[in-house]
């Protein structure tokens, strides 16, 4: 048992937070006021190596651990939520399945360019009519020849807009359900698909959602992740591991509401003295605290299982679950301490509660997170009974 | 960052796991009433080292660190939440103040450490624990240097079968000063504290001292070590129960049946599972940190805090969701769950409740600003 970070985590957690205290803070208004995407950022992420935190420097990483992986999401999501999801997405959900599940010339042509900056990267998963029940989709990928023929709508593509290299899963064989998926990758240059609507959101306003649209897209059948039918476990897997970003998203959208908040409430006064000192505020000072520790200890706790080849899965479901409800929780208490200047944006305040509420649903909504982890905890009691 | 235990710290959660399966779990469906019961078991301890853990080999104990220590009450506390807040106060707020404080009677120590005397620290009068100026038992110095001590202490555990109590009280000069009491002496009377509605196998009695004399030497240092480990072996306590619980709670639902299905098969029963495993897996974490903190220097960031609060009120939320699992059979005492719910209830008269450790933690956040 042992909770402290090496000399390389000490480091990144110093290199993110500062970087979030002098680019990513200063302007994370703005960026939600225009909803522009924060290119500027994105490029220091590059240089920082955050963007293939834990692919291998051979393949042009940073060579970074999961928990340092975790560690930097917190604190870049600190400075900026709409910053933390494209680096998250990135990461997890473009980098890591290529990483575990492509082969050498798929790492050579894309997870490098990729984990260096030079290219970025969407998962497209979800469609119109498909979401937590994944399995549902409609796109197809049917082979011809050399290649595969992609026809379909995907949903809700994080940086969708921007990216030109795409994670794509899609029915190569439509007869079957979860058997029938394979994953793909698709290069956008070599073979264009079309961007489609491009949504309004709540919060995260800086990171493009946009529906992707493939019509007769010929994709090589090179660019295959993984083998056939093996898409839906690439799939899941690749969201175990992505829930541990998405945890720590949340985490730092609470960790500045609760700073924002605790620096107001010793700046204001009421009936004769700083409201901090009222027992009320006090009471969810403290739980914010606390919550907020307990979340990163999950994370961590997931960051390090996966660092360890160990089935990680309850672990990362957890820390989504408790981090994303916690965040929620925090950033609705620290709007509330702000009293009315919580709810106008000269503040941030409003902005943390808007932003914070996207992680109970993507990668996997609260509901699924339950689900996942009841299972594993019912089979785990099954079991010791015999 | 390493969140498996070490050898060690893993051989005495064993030992201590089997013997809460074959010594404490069956009999303490009985143990209900009546802490006499178990003092069987608390002997059986001793004999396992396990009255010794922080004290050092030299002085009779076990030498092992706070992270064992709490691992150790996790288990114990799985079985009987009663026994282990005993064997949580010997340990961890009474002999871990005289260790902490280096009393400097070795003898007497190693009778401590060694489980052959029980040792209780004496604390609380009915007024707000944080507040050492409400403490009103007074402590006047003598002419050969010892004191007299008079005053009423209440809810002390292990208050009538421990041999000695570290009792705090006020000098004339309003000073704090914590005395060495031998409860055999002259002047000390006490009597079971009023029935709680949980814990009832752990041994509570109220003191009252007058004109009770204590020599010099039986004065001991303070220490703000016991009062981390008051609330960190709570912490503990409440693990254990949580455990307990959910254990109940899963089990039951995989085994009782309604619309000719398992009801744990409803989503609802699956959404309590699941919050419940996840509030026990943050609980731990927060606890284990504490307790490595512990283990190897101060604590810091209010850790030992924060885990007190969480595991006390996830205790709480965790043994209502299991007896809300077991339906009508949750209220009846053929389950171990209404107990689990009970000591849940009862386990802040351990340490301060989750009111005032929040106000600590909230203290420190605005003295940070
Ligand atoms: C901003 C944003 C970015 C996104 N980025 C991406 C991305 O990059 N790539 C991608 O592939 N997807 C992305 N998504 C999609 C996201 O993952 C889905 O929205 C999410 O998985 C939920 O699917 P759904 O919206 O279809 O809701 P549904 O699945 O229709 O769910 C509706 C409600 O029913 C509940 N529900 C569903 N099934 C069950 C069940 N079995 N038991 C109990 N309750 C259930 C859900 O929890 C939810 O409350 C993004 C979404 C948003 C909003």
């Amino acid at each position: 048992m042992e909770f402290a970070l090496t000399e390389i985590q000490q480091m990144v957690l110093e290199t993110a937070h500062s970087f979030a205290d002098n680019e990513l803070l200063p302007n994370a208004a703005a960026t939600d006021k225009t909803g522009q995407f924060p290119a500027k950022s994105v490029k220091t992420l590059a240089e920082l190596g955050f963007l293939g935190m834990a692919v291998d420097e051979k393949w042009g990483g940073a060579g970074f651990d999961n928990l340092s992986y975790a560690i930097a999401m917190e604190e870049i999501s600190r400075g900026c939520a709409s910053t933390g999801v494209i680096m998250s997405v990135n990461n997890s959900l473009v980098c890591d399945p290529i990483k575990k599940f492509g082969n050498d010339e798929q790492k050579k042509k894309f997870l490098k360019p990729l984990a260096q900056g030079k290219r970025l990267g969407c998962f497209a998963l979800s469609e119109p009519g498909s979401g937590s029940d994944a399995a549902g989709m409609r796109t197809t990928a049917i082979l011809d020849g050399d290649h595969y023929v992609i026809n379909g709508t995907k949903n809700w593509i994080t940086s969708g807009k921007e990216a030109d290299v795409c994670v794509l899963i899609a029915h190569s064989d439509p007869s079957e359900r979860h058997k029938g998926i394979s994953a793909f990758i698709v290069d956008r240059n070599e073979t264009p698909y079309g961007i489609g609507k491009v949504e309004d959101k709540l919060g995260i306003k800086g990171s493009s959602t946009t529906s992707l649209v493939f019509e007769n897209v010929r994709v090589p059948a090179a660019n295959r992740l993984g083998a056939e039918g093996m898409g839906f476990k690439v799939a899941m897997s690749t969201l175990d591991g992505g829930r541990i970003g998405i945890a720590a998203q949340a985490l730092g959208i609470a960790r500045i509401a609760f700073e924002e908040a605790l620096a107001y409430s010793r700046e204001r006064s009421a009936f004769g003295k700083v409201i901090g000192d009222f027992g009320a505020i006090r009471e969810m000072l403290a739980d914010m605290a606390t919550e907020i520790d307990a979340a990163r200890l999950l994370i961590w706790r997931a960051a390090v299982g996966k660092d360890r080849g160990e089935n990680f899965g309850k672990h990362s479901a957890m820390a989504k679950l408790y981090a994303s409800e916690m965040s929620a929780r925090v950033c609705h208490k620290a709007l509330q301490i702000h009293g009315g200047y919580g709810y106008v944006k000269e503040y941030n305040a409003e902005r943390h509660v808007r932003d914070a509420r996207i992680t109970e649903i993507y990668e996997g909504t609260s509901e699924i997170q339950r689900l996942v982890i009841a299972r594993a905890t019912q089979v785990a009691f099954a079991k010791a009974q015999g | 960052m390493d969140f498996a235990l070490d050898e060690t710290q893993q051989m005495i959660r064993d030992s201590v796991r089997s013997f809460v399966s074959g010594q404490v779990r069956e009999p303490a469906m009985k143990w209900n009433e009546g802490h006499g019961d178990a003092n069987a078991a608390l002997k059986e301890l001793g004999g396992l080292g396990l009255l010794g853990i922080l004290a050092p080999e030299n002085a009779g104990g076990a030498g092992l660190d706070v992270a064992t220590l709490i691992l150790s009450l996790i288990e114990l506390a799985t079985g009987d939440a009663g026994l282990a807040a005993m064997v949580a106060h010997h340990n961890g707020p009474a002999l871990g103040h005289l260790l902490d404080a280096d009393f400097s009677d070795k003898k007497l120590l190693s009778r401590f450490a060694s489980g052959d005397a029980l040792l209780c620290r004496a604390t609380d009068e009915g007024q707000a624990h944080l507040d050492s100026a409400t403490v009103e038992t007074t402590a006047t110095q003598q002419p050969d240097g010892g004191w007299q001590v008079s005053g009423s202490k209440r809810l002390v555990p292990l208050g009538t079968l421990a041999s000695h109590a570290i009792v705090s009280a006020k000098t004339l000069g309003g000073a704090d000063i914590h005395l060495l009491v031998d409860l055999s002496a002259p002047g000390v009377s006490r009597q079971a504290s009023a029935s709680l509605v949980g814990l009832s196998t752990c041994d509570l009695a109220d003191l009252t001292l007058s004109e009770v004399q204590v020599p010099a030497a039986m004065t001991v240092g303070s220490s703000s070590r016991a009062v981390a480990l008051g609330r960190l072996t709570t912490a503990a306590i409440a693990l254990g129960v949580t455990r307990a619980a959910l254990a109940a709670g899963v089990t039951y639902t995989l085994e009782r049946k309604q619309f000719g299905k398992p009801i744990a098969r409803f989503q609802p029963m699956q959404w309590q599972t699941a919050d419940s495993a996840t509030e026990l897996e943050a609980a731990e974490l927060l606890t284990y940190r504490a307790a490595w903190q512990l283990s190897t220097g101060d604590a810091r960031d209010f850790a030992v805090e924060k885990a007190a609060v969480f595991a006390m009120e996830a205790a709480q939320r965790v043994a209502d969701r299991a007896l809300q699992m077991h339906g009508g059979y949750g209220y009846t005492e053929d389950f171990p769950v209404e107990r689990h719910f009970r000591d849940a209830a009862t386990l802040r008269l351990l340490t301060d409740g989750p009111d005032l450790q929040r106000v600590v933690i909230a203290k420190g956040l605005a003295q940070a600003v």
